[in-house]
């Protein structure tokens, strides 16, 4: 039988407690947002929170842009020890992080990431 | 009528460049023609009601207060029913506190109106909120 599970990473810091045999975990922490400024998105923002954020065109993605030339897992952004950084989840269409191609980047606030025919930007709380 | 799906561009021989637009989805409806500037601010709430919520301020009259119909809704007492106005005005933002009984401070200091920075702590009555501002170049 095809193993349906999806393995996770899960934060230690954030279980709060069992159910039975179900982790229980604390609403994560907002640290941040994406503000879409072009794209079928745009005037929208997102909340990013402390850990993996990831963003795409549909599901799994935490930040869904419908943007069809996004993939469907394009990219994450990723809150950890205080620092932002951006990965490229090996995107067709790749990621551009102010204007260059980028692949693993540290994000600054205020950052411009074009992805797919958006563009958006991050801000840090 | 426009119809609205999700926006292609198709290139015809070497020039012509025609736009299409794919048939709507079922149940997906149009976005809404945004009209004013584009504005992304937020406050985040430090103290409850509201603690670690975050509200969008998104055009350029933001109503807190304690009645119904304020954008930013503070069911508290000390909080007055039409407390304060923040307005965002030739690319600048600024609170308003609107003859409020307890008032309104930015910072720790008291204020009639005062510009708002990122980082500002703005306070109605007894509930306070970070303002954190996104400033958008002209042509996004």
């Amino acid at each position: 039988m095809e193993d349906k599970t999806r393995w996770e990473e899960v934060d230690k810091t954030r279980i709060e407690g069992m159910v039975g045999d179900k982790t229980i975990l604390a609403p994560r922490r907002l640290v941040g947002w994406v503000a879409v400024v072009k794209g079928p998105r745009r005037g929208e923002d997102f909340p990013l929170f402390e850990g993996r954020n990831t963003l795409g065109s549909s599901f799994p993605s935490q930040i869904i842009l419908h943007d069809p030339n996004l993939s469907a897992e394009h990219l994450s952004i990723r809150f950890r020890d205080g620092a932002f950084s951006l990965f490229d989840l090996d995107s067709e269409a790749g990621v551009s992080l102010n204007g260059e191609r980028a692949f693993h980047a540290t994000l600054a606030d205020g950052d411009g990431i074009i992805a797919g025919t958006s563009s958006f930007k991050v801000k840090f709380l | 009528m426009k119809p609205w799906g999700e926006e292609h561009t198709v290139i015809e021989g070497d020039t012509d460049k025609t736009r299409i637009f794919l048939p709507q989805e079922e149940g997906k409806e149009a976005p809404e023609e945004k009209e004013g500037p584009l504005i992304f601010a937020w406050l985040v709430g430090l103290t409850e009601p509201h603690l670690d919520r975050s509200f969008r301020i998104a055009s350029e009259r933001f109503s807190i207060g304690k009645n119904p119909g304020n954008n930013l809704i503070i069911p508290v007492p000390y909080v007055s029913a039409q407390h304060a106005s923040i307005f965002f005005i030739d690319g600048a933002f600024s609170v308003d506190d609107l003859h409020s009984s307890n008032g309104t401070t930015v910072n720790g200091v008291r204020v009639e109106r005062a510009p708002l920075k990122d980082d500002d702590i703005v306070a109605f009555g007894p509930v306070s909120y970070r303002f954190k501002w996104l400033p958008l170049e002209k042509e996004e």
